[in-house]
């Protein structure tokens, strides 16, 4: 139910996004330390004969990274245009309202009473998410639900969290060791193993969430129209919350505490294709796995040999770009333009 | 014919009741206005009728059963609520009315060929046909308010009420909302309830007139009936002069 203008801009971003995605996800799995060739990826992804080193490039470094890179970023992106519209407000996310913080806070927690028990870290990442989003969801409906208290509360539960998690690294040192690419966010060294369970999540909330995008296109309409069209306001808020934590939390559990994906990918989307959710989920999704597989890629090669954290180049390209939201969001203007 | 029922109703939003023992008809088939000082309760009357608000002691009827016994989509294609809009959604006209066909849809977002149909007639019931594409944020306000009558027409409701149509529109666009009322009233046989500060165009487009006073209806009766009983003078300290011209008649408020 779009203009005809609109349908065709949605269509035209939906296949730059798509091809953007291909281009960037072949060229990830490239580049790195040891660069494997476009004809070494071809013969091995059509079955065909490839040297040793290669083949185990491609199946045990570049494909588990490539694929958690994509299930984050698809993630957060879609759990940030999820908060963004059940909270009513643009300048929600994972992250500025405590999700990420939570699943870090318990993921240190795992690590230092629990370091034996490796399976534990991401289960708690996503216990972790959780319980925050249920924090920041009581304390909205408790005060008046305005965009600024849940900024607030969102940024109290993420400075007590935050205490929580340098007092756990005081006490405990060791605990930062293996946690550290974790509180920044990255993906060196991931393996298959590892991202198996919290992909069938995603996928599974990917799919939830597409079907529950026109929900969020009648909470758009605010809170008292949205009842009077029959729908159970405060169960489909919690729900879609929910909905959303399980997404960055499986998403944080695999990558660690990515920073403003799920802020800056929504407001990119809804910059091209306006503000109607059933277009705005699927493309931030798909924007989103882009990016982060990009960044990811960026990260590999930028100071080669080192390795920066993806987290790291994600929040130098963040921050600059929430300041320039809050700039443009001051006048309404970037609100405006959707 | 009683639309909607209200039945003893008690409701307080704190400690101290709000509103004691109110009970109200609606007629079906009329424009009923519902007019009172501010904080009176008129905008907590229009939620209790659709459920947002839970009643402390008695019940609302609509055509007959209790608001809280039905599912929300159930009683959302019975009564169309049409609530203050302080900030309109970024969504173009069409969109927006497509909005009222939600409490018919299984699926959200897929609309069938009657619910097309249903979208089509309201958006030319409401004139806002030719902004079907326009951003709402684009429109003036009273065709931003059309397009939100549009959808509660999309609604396919016997009864709607709304909740300060008039507020934030300018004279012109105010007797223009107005004028859609009324025909939305005589044409499609709506029921149709609103709370409405402007006492002039309460007067002029209504049937009958609810007079509320902290909490409690004072008076309920046709518009002559309630001028006769000077429920309205009472209310708001004025003093009410009809005037007749050739174009109709009009009420002038003074202070008492």
């Amino acid at each position: 139910m779009k203009t005809v203008s609109c349908k065709h801009t949605g269509a035209f971003v939906s296949v730059a996004v798509a091809a953007a995605l291909a281009v960037v996800t072949v060229a990830a799995f490239l580049v790195g330390s040891s660069s494997v060739s476009l004809g070494d990826l071809v013969a091995w992804a059509s079955g065909g004969e490839v040297s040793d080193a290669a083949k185990s490039i491609l199946v045990n470094v570049r494909l588990p990274r490539v694929l958690a890179a994509l299930l984050s970023g698809a993630a957060l992106s879609a759990a940030g245009a999820i908060i963004q519209a059940v909270l009513d407000n643009p300048l929600a996310s994972p992250n500025i309202i405590g999700i990420n913080s939570g699943a870090g806070l318990f993921v240190l927690l795992a690590a230092s009473v629990f370091p034996g028990l490796v399976w534990l870290p991401p289960l708690a990442a996503f216990v972790g998410a959780l319980a925050t989003a249920l924090i920041v969801f009581g304390i909205s409906l408790g005060a008046n639900t305005s965009r600024l208290t849940v900024v607030l509360a969102g940024i109290a539960i993420t400075s007590v969290f935050g205490a929580g998690m340098n007092t756990i690294l005081i006490l405990n040192p060791d605990a930062y060791i293996g946690a550290s690419t974790f509180l920044v966010g990255g993906l060196a060294g991931v393996l298959m193993k590892d991202i198996l369970w919290p992909a069938a999540y995603i996928i599974a909330g990917l799919v939830f969430a597409f079907g529950a995008a026109g929900k969020l296109n009648i909470m758009a309409l605010g809170d008292q129209t949205a009842h009077s069209l029959g729908m159970h306001v405060g169960r489909t808020r919690l729900a879609m919350l929910g909905l959303a934590a399980v997404l960055s939390g499986a998403a944080v559990s695999i990558a660690g505490l990515l920073g403003f994906v799920g802020l800056i990918i929504p407001h990119l989307v809804r910059f091209f294709v306006g503000h109607d959710n059933r277009f705005v989920l699927p493309l931030s999704a798909t924007a989103g796995a882009t990016f982060v597989v990009f960044c990811d890629m960026c990260s590999r090669v930028i100071f080669a040999p080192y390795e920066v954290p993806v987290g790291i180049l994600m929040a130098f390209l963040g921050g600059p770009f929430f300041i320039y939201l809050i700039l443009k969001n001051r006048k309404g203007g970037f609100d405006d333009r959707g | 014919m009683i639309a909607v029922d209200i039945q003893n109703v008690s409701f307080s939003y704190g400690k101290a009741p709000f509103i004691e023992g109110l009970s109200a008809e609606f007629s079906a088939g009329a424009i009923t206005s519902i007019v009172g000082p501010n904080g009176c309760g008129k905008s907590t009357l229009v939620k209790l009728i659709d459920g947002m608000c839970r009643p402390d002691a008695g019940r609302v009827l609509i055509e007959g059963k209790p608001t809280l016994a039905m599912r929300g989509k159930e009683r959302a294609r019975k009564v169309a609520v049409l609530s203050q809009v302080s900030r309109p959604p970024a969504m173009t006209v069409e969109s927006l009315v497509a909005c009222g066909r939600y409490p018919y849809q299984s699926h959200e977002g897929r609309l069938g060929k009657e619910d097309r149909e249903q979208v089509e007639a309201a958006m030319r019931m409401a004139g806002v046909e030719r902004f079907r594409d326009c951003d709402l944020r684009r429109l003036s306000g009273g065709e931003r308010q059309r397009a939100f009558i549009a959808m509660t027409l999309a609604q396919d409701t016997a009864i709607i009420v709304l909740d300060e149509p008039t507020t934030y529109l300018d004279i012109g666009a105010c007797h223009e909302t107005m004028q859609l009322v009324c025909r939305l009233n005589e044409e499609m046989g709506k029921t149709v309830i609103m709370v409405i500060h402007d006492l002039d165009l309460a007067l002029r487009y209504s049937d009958e007139v609810m007079v509320m006073e902290r909490g409690v209806s004072t008076y309920a009766g046709s518009v002559d009936e309630v001028l006769r009983s000077g429920a309205i003078e009472r209310a708001f300290g004025v003093s009410i002069c009809a005037v007749d011209a050739d174009e109709g008649r009009s009420y002038s408020l003074f202070p008492a």
